[in-house]
C-alpha cells in the first residue's frame, strides 16, 4: 500500500468538513438566509472557529496516532543481543531441605543467601520469544527483608513500573487432600507489575505470594490489547509476557555477562510453559468478553463500537461537540448529529486503513514470517470490515504453499471471524 | 419647501384599490386561508423548533447512526417523552405565556390555530414513531450502513413480536392527544403542567399493569392488541372533544 494514501484518507474528512463549515459561515455572513442572522453569532465567530479548529485537530491526531500504532506492530527490534544481563558464573548452591520427620507443614528457615532477580519482558512470537526489555536486581537476604525493589522505565512510549518485596525465606513441606506432599524451597514475598499506556489504560499483574526455588519463576502476566490514547486500532502489545526469575547465587560468585537472548534460550521451556498457562488462564475471560460483546453487537451496535474504540471514543465525541460550535446556536443540535455521523464514518475509514495495512503484510509472500503472523493476529480487530477480513484470511488458510504456523493461525482466525 | 396637500397624498392609494367581483371572492378567501395556515405553521415552527430539532437529533443518532437499541421500546420511550412535551408546548403555549386572549384576538380563528398546532405536533410525532418503527422492522439503518461498511452496523436486528411495534405506535399517539387537548383547554398555566404529570402517571400505571397482569384471565398479547385498538379509537375522540371545546373557549390572560 502506498504510504501517501492513508494520510489522504485521514486528512480528507476534516478538511472537507472545515471547508463546508467555512462556506456556510460565509453564506450566513452575506445575509443569504431567509431570516435575519443573529448579531451575537457574528460576535462569537472567533471563539467558535477556534473550538472547531481544536475539534479538527483532535480528529487529525486520532488518525495520526492510529497510523503510528499500526506501524508499531511491525517494528522488528529484537533486543536479545543488545541487552546484556548478569548470570551466575558458578554452580547454584542448593537450598536446605526439610527433614522428613518434620511432617506436612514442616519448615526450615534460610538464614543467609544472595539472590539475583531478573525481570524479562518478551513477546511470544513463534517459534520462540522476542526480547523486549529486561531489568535485574541483586538481593541480600536477610539484609533486604521487606525492602521495596522498584524500577520504572519506558516501554514504546508507555510508562512501566515493576516492584517486588521479599518477606520471608524458608523451605517447607506442603500437603493437601488432593496432592502428594510437595517440598517448596525458597522465599516468600510479592511481585507487582504495572504498565501505564498514555494516561489512560493500564495493564497490571500481581502475585502477593510466591515461592522461590533454584530457578524461581514468578508469574507471567498476559497483557490484554490496550488501545493507546487517541488511537482506534489495537496496539502491538497484546502477546507480551512479563516473567520474573529469581536465582540463588553463591556469595563469592563474580557473575558473568550474557546476552538476553542466551538467557531466554536457557529458560525457553519454562517460559513457554508459563506463557501457555497464562493464555489458558485468561482464555475463558476473553471468551466471556467476546460473548458479551457479541450480544451487545446484536442489541446495541453503538455500545459495541464504543467498546471497540475504547477511551478514544470520549475524544471523538468531544471533537464532534467542538466542531459543531462553528454553527450558530439554533443549528447546533442538527449540526452535531451530522458531524457525529461524519465522525463515525471517519472511524470506519481509519478501521479500513488499519485493515488494509495488516492485510498487505499478511498477503505479502516476501514479508518475514513474524510480520505475517502479527498481521494475522491483528486482522480480527476490525469492527466495520469483518467480512472483508474473513475473505482474505480464508484465501490464506486454503493456500497450501504458506508456512505451517501461519496456515494454522489463519485457520483459527477464520473460525474466530466467522463466529463473531 | 412646498408641502403636498393631504387630499393629493391619499389619491393614488384610492386608485389602487381593486374592486372585488363576486366570482373572485371564493379564490381570494382560499388564498387568505392558505396564507393564514402558512403563517401559523411558520409561527409554530419558529416558536417550537428547538423541541422538534432536538428530538430529531436524538432520534436520528439513536435510530440511524449509533443504533442505540434495536427494540421498539426505545421508540415508545422517545415517542412518549416527545408526545407529552409537544402536547403541552403546542397545546398550551399561549396559556403558559399568559397571552392567549391577545392571540385569539388576531385574525386566525380558534379552529385554524387548533388544527395547525395539531397538524404540526401530530405530524412530527407520527414521523418519529412510524419512520423509526419501520427502520427497526425493515433493518433500514443496516441497509444505509451497508453502503459503506460490511459488518458491525450491518447485523440485522433480532426478531421482535408485533405487539411491541403496535404499542410503540399507539401509546405515544394517545398520550399526545390527551396532553394536547388537555393543555389547549387549560385556563391556567399550572393546569398545563398538571396534564403532563397526569400523562406520566398513566404511563407508570400502564407499565405496572404490564408487570402485574393477571395471566390466568387473558393473555397480555390479546389484551395488548385490544388495548392498542382502544387507544387508537380513543385518540380522535379526545382530539375532537378538544376541538369542539376550544372553538368556544374564552381566551385567558393571566401571567404564568
Amino acid at each position: 500500500m502506498n504510504s501517501f494514501e492513508p494520510f489522504i484518507l485521514i486528512l480528507l474528512p476534516p478538511i472537507v468538513a472545515t471547508i463546508v463549515a467555512i462556506l456556510i459561515i460565509c453564506r450566513k455572513a452575506a445575509g443569504m438566509r431567509p431570516f435575519p442572522v443573529h448579531t451575537s453569532s457574528k460576535h462569537h465567530l472567533v471563539p467558535r472557529m477556534i473550538c472547531s479548529a481544536i475539534g479538527a485537530i483532535v480528529l487529525i491526531a486520532v488518525g495520526v496516532v492510529t497510523w503510528q500504532e499500526v506501524q508499531h506492530c511491525y517494528i522488528s527490534d529484537d533486543k536479545g543481543n543488545t541487552i546484556v544481563i548478569h548470570a551466575p558464573a558458578k554452580a547454584i548452591p542448593p537450598l536446605p531441605s526439610v527433614p522428613k520427620e518434620a511432617g506436612p507443614n514442616g519448615k526450615v528457615a534460610i538464614n543467609k543467601t544472595r539472590l539475583l532477580c531478573h525481570l524479562v519482558i518478551a513477546e511470544l512470537s513463534p517459534p520462540g520469544f522476542r526480547a523486549i526489555h529486561a531489568e535485574e536486581f541483586e538481593v541480600q537476604w536477610p539484609a533486604d527483608r521487606d525492602k521495596d525493589f522498584t524500577k520504572t522505565f519506558n516501554l514504546y512510549g508507555s510508562k512501566a513500573a515493576y516492584s517486588f518485596t521479599i518477606n520471608s525465606a524458608s523451605s517447607c513441606q506442603w500437603k493437601n487432600r488432593k496432592m502428594p506432599t510437595l517440598e517448596l524451597k525458597g522465599l516468600k514475598g510479592g511481585f507487582r507489575w504495572e504498565r501505564v499506556i498514555g494516561r489512560g489504560s493500564r495493564s497490571k499483574g500481581e502475585n502477593s505470594d510466591f515461592w522461590a526455588s533454584e530457578h524461581l519463576c514468578g508469574p507471567g502476566t498476559f497483557n490484554d490489547p490496550p488501545n493507546r490514547l487517541l488511537s482506534v486500532a489495537a496496539g502491538p502489545s497484546w502477546n507480551w509476557h512479563v516473567f520474573s526469575f529469581m536465582t540463588q547465587v553463591a556469595e563469592d560468585d563474580p557473575l558473568k555477562e550474557i546476552p538476553l537472548a542466551e538467557f531466554i534460550r536457557i529458560r525457553q521451556d519454562e517460559m513457554h510453559r508459563m506463557a501457555q498457562r497464562d493464555i489458558a488462564m485468561w482464555r475463558p475471560f476473553y471468551q466471556e468478553v467476546e460473548r458479551i460483546a457479541g450480544a451487545n453487537r446484536a442489541f446495541c451496535p453503538g455500545f459495541s463500537l464504543m467498546v471497540f474504540i475504547g477511551i478514544s471514543a470520549l475524544f471523538l465525541l468531544g471533537a464532534a461537540i467542538m466542531i459543531s460550535q462553528v454553527f450558530s446556536r439554533r443549528d447546533r443540535g442538527l449540526a452535531f448529529a451530522g458531524i457525529l455521523t461524519g465522525v463515525v464514518l471517519y472511524v470506519a475509514v481509519l478501521d479500513r486503513m488499519t485493515l488494509s495495512i495488516h492485510l498487505s503484510h499478511l498477503t505479502d509472500p516476501q514479508a518475514p514470517l513474524r510480520d505475517r503472523l502479527m498481521a494475522c493476529y491483528q486482522v480480527p480487530h476490525t469492527f466495520f470490515y469483518r467480512n472483508k477480513a474473513l475473505r482474505e484470511v480464508e484465501i490464506i488458510a486454503k493456500d497450501p504453499s504458506i508456512p505451517e504456523p501461519l496456515h494454522n493461525l489463519a485457520r483459527k482466525t477464520a473460525i474466530l471471524l466467522k463466529s463473531g | 419647501m412646498t408641502t403636498t396637500p393631504f387630499s393629493q397624498l391619499q389619491e393614488p392609494r384610492r386608485k389602487a384599490v381593486k374592486m372585488i367581483v363576486p366570482g373572485e371572492f371564493a379564490n381570494s378567501a382560499r388564498r387568505s386561508k392558505a396564507c393564514i395556515w402558512k403563517g401559523l405553521l411558520w409561527h409554530e415552527w419558529l416558536a417550537h423548533r428547538k423541541l422538534m430539532t432536538g428530538t430529531f437529533m436524538v432520534w436520528f443518532l439513536g435510530v440511524w447512526v449509533l443504533q442505540i437499541a434495536s427494540h421498539p421500546f426505545w421508540i415508545l420511550i422517545l415517542g412518549v417523552i416527545y408526545a407529552v412535551s409537544a402536547g403541552q408546548t403546542f397545546g398550551g403555549a399561549d396559556v403558559k405565556e399568559g397571552s392567549e386572549e391577545f392571540s385569539l384576538s388576531l385574525p386566525p380563528t380558534r379552529a385554524e390555530r387548533y388544527l395547525v398546532r395539531l397538524t404540526l405536533g401530530m405530524g412530527t410525532l407520527l414521523f418519529f414513531t412510524v419512520y423509526g418503527l419501520l427502520a427497526i422492522r425493515l433493518d433500514l439503518p443496516q441497509v444505509a450502513w451497508g453502503l459503506f461498511v460490511d459488518s458491525g452496523f450491518t447485523n440485522p436486528f433480532p426478531e421482535i413480536d408485533l405487539l411491541h411495534y403496535a404499542m410503540a405506535f399507539a401509546v405515544p399517539i394517545v398520550f399526545f392527544s390527551f396532553t394536547f387537548a388537555g393543555s389547549a383547554l387549560a385556563r391556567i398555566a399550572k393546569r398545563v403542567e398538571n396534564v403532563g404529570s397526569c400523562s406520566l402517571a398513566v404511563l407508570i400505571i400502564l407499565a405496572a399493569l404490564q408487570k402485574a397482569w393477571p395471566w390466568w384471565w387473558i393473555s397480555w398479547r390479546t389484551a395488548g392488541f385490544t388495548l392498542c385498538w382502544a387507544l387508537l379509537g380513543v385518540s380522535p375522540v379526545m382530539l375532537l372533544f378538544g376541538y369542539l371545546a376550544y372553538v368556544r373557549k374564552e381566551g385567558v390572560s393571566r401571567p404564568s
